[in-house]
């Protein structure tokens, strides 16, 4: 968060009365879902009350309320939320669609503009992604240009002490 | 700051993400499903700068990370504040 500037004109309502640091309530929608965080501590304009936010303190709010509106909600979410989830995760359709396992970015398309369920192993191999990115496992800002680059989804980082192999069939 | 200057700044604010965002811009970012991704994209891209009330800036000619058009007032004070997109 930048340093509070106690004598700086508030560039909302141009009335300089001081900044107070409280908790704010950001409100994140997913489609028909909305999360709701009361947690984040911002400071405040003394006169108008509106908060400011770092784009990048921002970024980790929004990954977190994705994370919560996959998890938290039952049978996860709709076309419109996961387009939500997808432009947090930083990623074209074309990019989700391989992240996914899916051949085409139409598939996604057809997804996140329908009003049909959107596929729940989808929504939680997003969630695979995002969680990975609140535990610092991957930066999901430089997810979009590594899968541009490499043309696959990123591998995660793994216990150098496990092995795993897979058997071919007979 | 001339409109060329504040236009070369404003590029930079998107290719580092170097902004902060007011509630009120937060509130019309939900209402038109932008992301701050979408405005740092609305920054980089923005080809006309001009110039509103004390250092308020209006960037337009830019697009969100899907090519629609987004514009973005930056209000440029001791912090570097999106007060609004359009």
């Amino acid at each position: 968060m930048n340093q509070t500037n106690n004598e700086a004109i508030c560039s909302a309502c141009n009335v300089s009365s001081g900044w107070i640091t409280r908790a704010a309530t950001i409100k994140k929608r997913f489609g028909a879902v909305s999360v709701v965080d009361r947690g984040v501590m911002l400071p405040h304009c003394g006169a108008c009350g509106d908060w400011s936010i770092e784009a990048k303190a921002l970024e980790v709010v929004e990954i977190k309320a994705a994370v919560a509106a996959i998890r938290d909600t039952v049978g996860g979410l709709n076309g419109e939320g996961m387009k939500v989830v997808r432009k947090i995760l930083g990623l074209t359709q074309a990019q989700f669609a391989k992240l996914v396992g899916y051949e085409a970015a139409e598939n996604i398309s057809r997804l996140e503009s329908g009003d049909r369920e959107y596929p729940r192993a989808i929504q939680l191999a997003a969630l695979f992604y995002l969680e990975a990115g609140v535990r610092g496992e991957i930066d999901l800002h430089l997810l979009s240009d590594e899968m541009k680059q490499t043309g696959a989804a990123p591998a995660l980082p793994h216990d150098a002490r496990l092995e795993v192999t897979k058997e071919r069939a007979a | 700051m001339t409109n060329d200057e504040a236009l070369r700044a404003a590029k930079e604010l998107g290719k580092f993400r170097a902004f902060s965002i007011r509630g009120h811009a937060f509130d019309r970012m939900e209402e038109r499903n932008a992301d701050q991704k979408d405005i740092a994209n609305a920054l980089l891209t923005a080809t006309k700068a001009s110039h509103e009330e004390r250092n308020k800036w209006k960037f337009s000619g830019g697009v969100d990370r899907e090519g629609v058009a987004l514009g973005v007032v930056v209000a440029f004070d001791w912090r570097t504040e999106v007060i609004t997109i359009f």
